[in-house]
This record gives C-alpha cells, sequence and structure tokens, in this order.
C-alpha cells in the first residue's frame, strides 16, 4: 500500500484531493475570471478522473474563487487541506486506527496519538460546497436505509459515505454531548453498524466555572480511554508541535474578528465558510496557519487604506448571520457583496473570540488537555445550544452592537431545531435593542433541493433590496 | 467513557419479542423526534438479525392520519402472513 492507494480507494478523499489539485492549477494560471481560464491548456493536462471532477465543479463558486478578493483565501485553504488530506491518508498507510470526531472539537489532542483523526461533518460540507450535485445521493442512500428525513444533511452524507466505502470505517469514534441529537444518534448508529467503541464526552448545561472543570475533567478521561483504546500513550511532545500551531493560527483568526469590526468591512464574505473549516482542522498542518495569515494580511491591508470589499459607490449593509451559511450556495456570499454591498461580518459557526478560549497553555500534558477542552467548550455552535435561548440570543444583540451592524440573516438549517425555537426570540431581540432588522427562512444548509436556490435569492433580492432603499 | 447504554435495551426488545414468540413487531415513532427516529432504525437492523418482522410506524401526536396508518399495519400484516 502506498499513500497514493489509500486516496484511490476512498472516493470522497479521492475526489475532494482531485479538487484540490485542480484549484492550486487554477490559481496558478493568474486568471481572475472564468472565462480566463486556458481551458485547452488545462485540459489538455488533466486526466479522465480529473476532467470528470472538473465538469463537476459548481461555476458560481469557482467564479467566485477565482476573484481577487477571494482567490487567495481559497488558494491557501486548499493548500492546507491538501496538506490534511495527505497526512491523513498516511497515516491510515502506517496502519493507524480511523478515529471519528465532531467538529466542535479540534483535532491537536488526536493527532498525538497514533491514529488517524477525522470530522465525521467535514467532507459532507466540501462535497456540498463544491460539486453540482453536493452530497445528494449519499442524502438520499441514507434516507432508505430508514434514516428519518428531518436530522442533519451533514450527517446523513457522512454515514452514507462510509457505508458505501468513500470514506474508511470507524476504528474508534470521540463525541461531546452538545449542540443536538443527530449528532449524537448519527455517531451512535455508526459505532454500532461497525461495533467499535464510542467516547462520549458529557457536555454542562450552562457556562461557569464549575461546568468548564467538569468539562475539562472528561476531556482528561476521554485521553485516559483513548490510551486504552489505541494501545498508544499520548504523545505530549507531538501533541505540543500540533496545539503550537492552532494557537498560531488563533491568533490570526483573533485578529481577523478584530478587523471586521471597521467600517467598511475589510474581509470577503467568502472567507468565513473557509474560516469554519480551518477551525475544524487548525492544529493539523501549520499551513492552515498560512491561511489565517493570508486572510489577516489582506483584511489589514484594505483597512490601512480605508478600502473594503464591496464595489465603489455601493452603500455597506453590514450583516450577521445568526446560524450559518449555506453550503451549496456559498457563491452568493460574493453575489451579496457585488450586488447589495452586503457584508458578511460573524455567524454562529465563525464567532470565536479571544475572551473566550484565549490560547492554549502548552507547558505539560494537563495544561494542554484542560486548553484544549477549553476551546471545544466555547467552540461556535458548541456554545450557543449549551443552554436556553439566553446565551445565542445575547451573544448576537452583542455583536450587533460590536460590529455595527445594519441587518441580520437566520438561514435555518431545517434540522436544527434549538435554533428554530429560538430564532424569533432572537429577531426580536435584535430589532427591540439594537435596531437591527432580521430575514428569517427555512434552509437546509447542505441539500439544495430543500429551499431552491432561485427561492433563496429571492429573499435575498427583497430583504436587500429593501434596506438598500 | 459513558456506557453504551443502547445495547441494553435493544438486548431487551429481542428478548421480549423472542419469550412472547411474536410474529412481528411495529416501532411506533413521533415525527420529528431525532433520538427515538435513529434509534428505531437500530432496533430495526437488531430485530432483523434475530429474524423477527417489524414495521416503523411514524405518526404524530394527534388521531390524525388514520387511513394511511391502517393501511401500513395492513400491509404489514399480509407481509407477515397474517
Amino acid at each position: 500500500m502506498s499513500i497514493q492507494d489509500v486516496r484511490d480507494k476512498y472516493e470522497w478523499i479521492k475526489r475532494l484531493e482531485a479538487f484540490c489539485t485542480l484549484a492550486e492549477g487554477a490559481m496558478a494560471t493568474g486568471a481572475t475570471r472564468l472565462e480566463d481560464l486556458p481551458m485547452p491548456a488545462i485540459m489538455a493536462q488533466l486526466d479522465d478522473y480529473h476532467k470528470e471532477t472538473l465538469g463537476m465543479i459548481q461555476p458560481d463558486f469557482l467564479a467566485a474563487c477565482l476573484k481577487p478578493k477571494n482567490r487567495n483565501g481559497l488558494l491557501y485553504h486548499v493548500l492546507a487541506l491538501h496538506q490534511y488530506l495527505n497526512d491523513f491518508c498516511d497515516r491510515i498507510n502506517r496502519g493507524y486506527p480511523v478515529l471519528y470526531h465532531y467538529f466542535t472539537m479540534t483535532p491537536e489532542l488526536f493527532w498525538g496519538f497514533d491514529c488517524a483523526p477525522i470530522c465525521y461533518e467535514l467532507l459532507p460540507v466540501y462535497s456540498s460546497a463544491i460539486f453540482n450535485e453536493g452530497m445528494t445521493p449519499e442524502i438520499d442512500f441514507t434516507e432508505e436505509m430508514g434514516y428519518p428525513h428531518h436530522l442533519c444533511s451533514a450527517q446523513k452524507g457522512g454515514y452514507a459515505a462510509i457505508v458505501q466505502g468513500s470514506m474508511p470505517k470507524p476504528d474508534v469514534m470521540v463525541k461531546q454531548s452538545t449542540p443536538c441529537d443527530p449528532s449524537s444518534m448519527v455517531f451512535q448508529l455508526t459505532a454500532k453498524k461497525y461495533g467499535v467503541p464510542i467516547i462520549c464526552l458529557d457536555t454542562p448545561y450552562y457556562t461557569n466555572d464549575r461546568a468548564l472543570n467538569f468539562y475539562k475533567s472528561e476531556w482528561h478521561n476521554m485521553a485516559n480511554s483513548l490510551e486504552m483504546l489505541l494501545h498508544c500513550e499520548l504523545d505530549v511532545d507531538l501533541l505540543r508541535q500540533h496545539v503550537e500551531w492552532g494557537n498560531q493560527a488563533m491568533a490570526y483568526y483573533y485578529k481577523m474578528e478584530d478587523l471586521r469590526k471597521i467600517k467598511p468591512c475589510p474581509d470577503p464574505g467568502m472567507h468565513r465558510p473557509f474560516d469554519t473549516a480551518s477551525l475544524i482542522m487548525m492544529g493539523s498542518n501549520p499551513k492552515f496557519i498560512d491561511y489565517f495569515k493570508i486572510v489577516s494580511d489582506e483584511a489589514e491591508d484594505r483597512a490601512n487604506r480605508g478600502q473594503g470589499v464591496i464595489p465603489e459607490g455601493i452603500p455597506e449593509i453590514r450583516t450577521l448571520w445568526g446560524y450559518a451559511w449555506q453550503a451549496w450556495d456559498l457563491g452568493m456570499l460574493d453575489w451579496l457583496e457585488e450586488k447589495y454591498g452586503h457584508t458578511y461580518l460573524t455567524c454562529g459557526v465563525t464567532y470565536f473570540p479571544e475572551n473566550l478560549a484565549g490560547y492554549v497553555d502548552t507547558s505539560t500534558r494537563d495544561t494542554m488537555i484542560d486548553g484544549l477542552a477549553t476551546r471545544g467548550y466555547y467552540f461556535p455552535m458548541a456554545r450557543q445550544p449549551m443552554s436556553f435561548a439566553d446565551i445565542w440570543v445575547n451573544d448576537f444583540v452583542k455583536l450587533a452592537k460590536e460590529y455595527s451592524a445594519d441587518a441580520c440573516v437566520f438561514a435555518g438549517h431545517m434540522a436544527c431545531k434549538h435554533f428554530w425555537a429560538l430564532n424569533k426570540l432572537l429577531s426580536d431581540a435584535l430589532m427591540e435593542k439594537a435596531g437591527v432588522p432580521t430575514l428569517r427562512f427555512e434552509t437546509d444548509l447542505l441539500d439544495y433541493r430543500f429551499t431552491p436556490k432561485s427561492e433563496v435569492h429571492k429573499y435575498m433580492d427583497d430583504f436587500f433590496g429593501a434596506i438598500g432603499k | 467513557m459513558q456506557e453504551f447504554s443502547y445495547k441494553q435495551r435493544s438486548d431487551r426488545i429481542v428478548k421480549l419479542a423472542k419469550e412472547a414468540n411474536v410474529d412481528g413487531v411495529i416501532f411506533q415513532r413521533l415525527s420529528f423526534c431525532d433520538c427515538h427516529g435513529v434509534e428505531c432504525q437500530m432496533n430495526g437492523d437488531d430485530l432483523k438479525d434475530a429474524g423477527i418482522p417489524y414495521l416503523i410506524l411514524e405518526k404524530v401526536y394527534m388521531p390524525t392520519d388514520e387511513g394511511r396508518l391502517k393501511t401500513r399495519v395492513q400491509a404489514f400484516l399480509e407481509k407477515i402472513g397474517k
């Protein structure tokens, strides 16, 4: 076996790796528009699989990524992702067990063990974002097996990919009990199907010192359990290396959060999805530091020149996104910038300020586990649903003021009951306490069929058209 | 590490079904219950392994949709030869 054999064995990894190669090649041409890509020369260099992959990529997504303001973000993110896939396959090739974890746990700890760690939801999100059909075949496959239709499509896609052999089977699984029942249940279902152990970290119901200390103890228990299950000791020096990479990435991330408070916002909205994906993998390799550095440097440079990312002459509509972006239409974020002067300030899956989790103390094994537990405790989408509606609502009222927001969009994911239960409370609070109007609509963040693209764009036209007047 | 308690619940269902010598099992589950929705699928797999036919019947709290429910139960009974 070789690393290439591992890639070829798992279709989703192979397809995503092919996308990385194509994206790197497209950026290397210097083209800033789809029509400027030298297609005959590109096609002449591609094998059949890469040609097929190229034909599967969403044109709107690629066109937005090629633009000068977006292209470095995509390029550096893809370089880091490519490295991650390579390292993951390398570890499988070395015979290490595959560990699936949830996305609100950054993976530094797992890289300190002899295992191949991967986030259960990560590749479904990429697939939905990049490819025309997204992961709709996988969603249908999982539902045909009896899985309830009303649960999260991110998990349906991941489950199908594992069952169909497009992703490796798990050897051990790790899940914290937040943020939702569907995510916990799909981990349980998968663990049962393959007869593998699942480590469940109990998450407290509120944020205070007692709760955080309890959660830290759960991480220590997890580390001890992994040592037993993986038959190896945690390599503290290796862990420290990954934690340092994570800390360096976070330094730029925190800086970017502050930069987006500047008017006009100097950071393109297309970066928010890349930010989330980078957060999930940031301790995996040092190239994620490069990603956060380039987007931070570019934003700082624009801010210093007093420039934004919207066309000149259009008033800025500074926008919060209450939940998350729609993965299957990331090009919409660029379209909103260009057409309405919409800027994407922060959202439920990127709000992660320095005063919450800070940095991980690399002094000892215990301090690193404590720090990573703290990061997981406050991680976007882990923290907000930890309680009643108050954390989410109070966060967004505070954000509306801190970021001088003009509007808010709640693209409500159909599977997220917590969000749907509080979205009216949230929109009322934003209007009453910050004077910020809200667009609320139901969608599926990873399945384009639930609310058609044309319908979503009409919502946006109506809402931002009215605000812009 | 937490107890993986699903197995105890599932083992009990299979044990009860065998002890009672049932011809089939109906799981009545509420629409939009995330936990029970997935667990029914898991229970169904275990019953299938034990050779016991099952039906997952999704319904709401209110006494509506009677015709659909009757049809599904009738079809299940026909399938198991009753």
